[in-house]
């Protein structure tokens, strides 16, 4: 009979930590969107995520200290939680759990032939339920099951790529048995064409509606490749792009991929769904056209991507560090309570500003600038990296 | 006087694309009709214009330059005088002769021994510029004009109208050459970027991977499409030259980084430098000033919200391998327009977080550097070497199998030949089609 080693008294505070702070983040994100966190709330879990953090990522430690912070008590509100670059995911093992403790690594996309970053996680829990908690409330709120068709590899075939660990995880949710993946893996890549039709043709002939997901650079290959042939989905399909707003294709060509979608593929604007996301956050963000089409009875969408109420997006000032009212221009910085192992401040540099109802607009990166994010990875799955 | 670009671009020339299009290529008929040396002479006079600081079309897209881009005129004038005093009547015989053999074959068959051949440019160019440096497009409109072609130049978007400016003087000096060259955006009508790639028999595209991609999807697969796609430059030091002379080592890094403020593929993004980590960090403050000398832009804090961001973040991530023990040493925060950072331990040429950025990399050695030059196979372009003469050689072939495409000596990274194989590629001979006469 072999018994387990105890664990060192660090450790099991540590864990005893997380998972206390798991649970109450677990309940936050379950309650959705009708049991709002207030802000005394969400101010108080953010502070003790990020006391977490501090005590069990020396780094973050040492890099609060240079930014004038040395105990988790000098942070008197969430705003004031040093945020890390999506870089930081690049330097050493950005955890505040041992190796040994590794229960998932999706890597990131840096700028072409960058070093890619590794996020890492203790337990999905948290990611998954922000996944499906989303995922509910913009792609699938009317419908419980519908056959998802994803622009991107399996995950077999990308076990390493956020994106599809997502899509994963929509298929176990929402997915119809006959939801499938169809891009091909590396080192082949590319799109998987007839299959693609033929999921296309049965749901044209079945009249059985179908959400079509991938990233932005997927889109404009897979509308490239239907060509003259456009089909027209049954009412209530639905597409979710994501990537392509931050500079791997030209504003330009993003709205055209709107305009195609309609064209060729018969979705309405108002079910086309734009999700903004990186692999450094755990939480995504989704305009709500969608929801207000199908649930709200049709009524004018707030613009902007919707923040839930597990996170909090502040636009700075990228010179100052200021935090810039609605209708500003600045930098991102993302607080989102879900990524409890690795880092709940994240600064980017992507630019935008929020409205005044919440939401956030994002800006293109600069023309000049190197393609970044999920349509990057696009381009790897795509055969064209 | 001056006139505005896109008026003189399109004086003479229907709004609708096709006629457009008909009209350039009966344009580049006719430039078939005249002999390669009378263009030489209208292309060398037009830039020998170019290169005198008080012609008014001159001074006048100094003036402009400098206020787009916000630097000196003086930095303006050091990017014009470096393109246009490098195409005189001579070197582009030269190149012509360098890259086709023979200046006549652009003019008939030539004969060598019992074979003749001539060499004919295509019925049309388009050539799709990438930001840049700002004479770097014009190189496009010479080249198809030498081979008697006739070119529709389509600038980046929001791009400095120099281009232009040049085709102006062109059509003011030599009509027929003026008008077989265009610069001008897409034109705005449905399809009309697409009829306008339609017509092309030849496609130069420029750009970032993004651009030439779709280019790819876009031209038709009977049309010679020549890319160019994204490069990087480095710089390498060895110890020796630093040790000789770490005055002229910087001074010639600040050179070739600073010209046209980093916009251009030559200017190295990475200096491999052969010495301790200190001596490397040491170098930081007085490349940053000498950088700032050349190209004096405004501090970065003046910069787009974009830029700002990135720099922030990057700024970010130096306090994160700060917090991990990786002790690096930059200079140049938001008040310089300029920043320079020693890493503490070499990494691979990469594009830089923001414009106007060096990174120098500390190695222990020459064959670290072409190693980390060899993992980045494709992408890497030129290398500027500083190194005593008994060693170049041996560097040179180092890099060349590691898939470098140009080495030059540090100091003139800027100034390839005319007749350069870009991207490893001639430029001349590949937009000729070659007839051979084997009956003469």
């Amino acid at each position: 009979m072999t018994r387990a080693a105890a664990l060192p008294p660090r450790e099991k505070a540590r864990q005893e930590e997380a998972e206390r702070l798991d649970a109450e983040i677990l309940h936050a994100i379950s309650s959705g969107w009708s049991d709002l966190i207030d802000a005394s709330r969400f101010d108080r879990l953010a502070r003790d995520v990020f006391a977490h953090q501090f005590r069990f990522n020396p780094v973050y430690r040492q890099f609060c200290a240079l930014h004038g912070v040395s105990a988790p008590g000098d942070v008197a509100g969430w705003k004031q939680i040093p945020p890390v670059p999506t870089g930081a995911f690049k330097v050493g093992r950005w955890a505040t759990f041992p190796e040994q403790r590794e229960a998932a690594a999706f890597s990131t996309f840096g700028t072409i032939q960058g070093t890619p970053g590794v996020h890492r996680f203790d337990t999905l829990a948290l990611y998954n339920a922000a996944i499906i908690s989303s995922g509910r409330r913009f792609l699938f709120p009317d419908l419980d099951r519908v056959r998802c068709l994803f622009l991107s590899p399996s995950p077999a075939d990308a076990p390493d790529s956020s994106l599809v660990h997502m899509f994963a995880v929509f298929r176990e949710a929402f997915g119809d048995p006959r939801s499938s993946f169809f891009l091909r893996g590396p080192p082949l890549g590319g799109l998987r064409l007839e299959d693609l039709f033929s999921a296309l043709d049965d749901a044209e002939q079945e009249g059985e509606s179908v959400l079509i997901a991938g990233a932005a650079l997927a889109f404009h290959h897979a509308l490239g490749a239907l060509g003259s042939e456009p089909r027209r989905l049954p009412l209530g399909s639905r597409t979710m792009v994501t990537g392509g707003f931050k500079g791997a294709l030209r504003e330009t060509d993003a709205n055209a991929i709107g305009s195609a979608i309609e064209a060729q593929l018969g979705v309405s604007i108002d079910h086309q769904v734009e999700e903004y996301g990186m692999t450094e956050l755990s939480t995504q963000y989704y305009d709500e056209r969608l929801r207000t089409a199908v649930v709200d009875d049709g009524g004018r969408p707030r613009a902007g991507f919707r923040v839930p109420p597990w996170a909090r997006v502040m636009v700075i000032d990228p010179g100052t560090g200021a935090e810039l009212g609605p209708g500003a221009v600045g930098a991102l910085v993302h607080f989102d309570l879900a990524n409890r192992a690795s880092a709940i401040a994240i600064q980017t540099s992507d630019v935008g500003e929020r409205t005044a109802d919440g939401g956030i607009l994002l800006r293109g990166r600069e023309p000049e600038a190197e393609a970044r994010g999920c349509s990057l990875a696009a381009e790897l799955w795509l055969g064209q990296g | 006087m001056f006139v505005g670009s896109r008026t003189v671009a399109r004086a003479g020339v229907s709004d609708n694309t096709a006629d457009r299009v008909a009209g350039l290529v009966a344009a580049g008929e006719r430039l078939k009709t005249r002999p390669a040396s009378e263009i030489i002479g209208g292309l060398a006079d037009t830039c020998a214009q170019w290169c005198d600081d008080d012609w008014p079309a001159r001074y006048q897209a100094t003036e402009a330059l400098a206020e787009r881009y916000r630097v000196p005129t003086s930095s303006i004038a050091e990017v014009l005088d470096g393109a246009f005093s490098g195409w005189t009547r001579q070197s582009l015989e030269d190149w012509v002769v360098a890259e086709l053999g023979d200046l006549g074959a652009l003019d008939g068959f030539v004969t060598n021994g019992s074979r003749s051949r001539r060499a004919l440019g295509p019925e049309l160019i388009v050539a799709v510029g990438a930001h840049g440096v700002p004479t770097t497009p014009i190189t496009d409109v010479i080249s198809a004009v030498l081979v008697k072609a006739p070119v529709w130049l389509k600038p980046a978007s929001a791009t400095d109208d120099l281009a232009a400016r040049f085709a102006a003087t062109l059509a003011e000096n030599d009509p027929e050459l003026g008008a077989a060259v265009v610069v001008d955006s897409w034109p705005e009508a449905p399809g009309g970027r697409e009829s306008v790639l339609a017509a092309a028999t030849t496609v130069i595209a420029t750009g970032r991977a993004e651009t030439v991609k779709r280019m790819r999807a876009t031209v038709s697969p009977a049309s010679n499409l020549i890319v160019h796609g994204p490069r990087l430059s480095a710089a390498l030091i060895t110890g020796e030259a630093l040790a000789e002379n770490s005055i002229r080592v910087i001074d010639a890094l600040a050179c070739d980084t600073a010209f046209a403020g980093q916009m251009g593929c030559l200017s190295p993004v990475t200096a491999f430098v052969e010495a301790s980590r200190s001596d490397v960090a040491s170098l930081v403050e007085p490349l940053l000033e000498a950088c700032v000398s050349r190209w004096a832009s405004p501090p970065r804090c003046e910069a787009t919200a974009g830029e700002q961001a990135a720099f922030r973040e990057w700024r970010s991530l130096m306090d994160v391998e700060a917090s991990a023990g990786i002790a690096n040493r930059w200079a140049g925060d938001l008040d310089r327009p300029w920043t320079v950072v020693a890493r503490s331990e070499p990494e691979h040429p990469s594009p830089p977080p923001v414009p106007q950025f060096l990174t120098l990399a500390p190695i222990d050695d020459v064959d670290q550097s072409i190693g980390l030059c060899a993992e980045r196979r494709g992408l890497i372009g030129t290398v500027g070497v500083a190194a005593p003469s008994k060693r170049r050689r041996d560097i040179a072939r180092a890099l060349s199998m590691a898939g470098v495409e140009r080495i030059a000596a540090l100091g003139s990274m800027q100034r390839p030949p005319l007749d350069w194989r870009r991207d490893g590629r001639p430029t001349l001979a590949d937009l000729v089609r070659w007839v051979e006469w084997e009956g003469s």
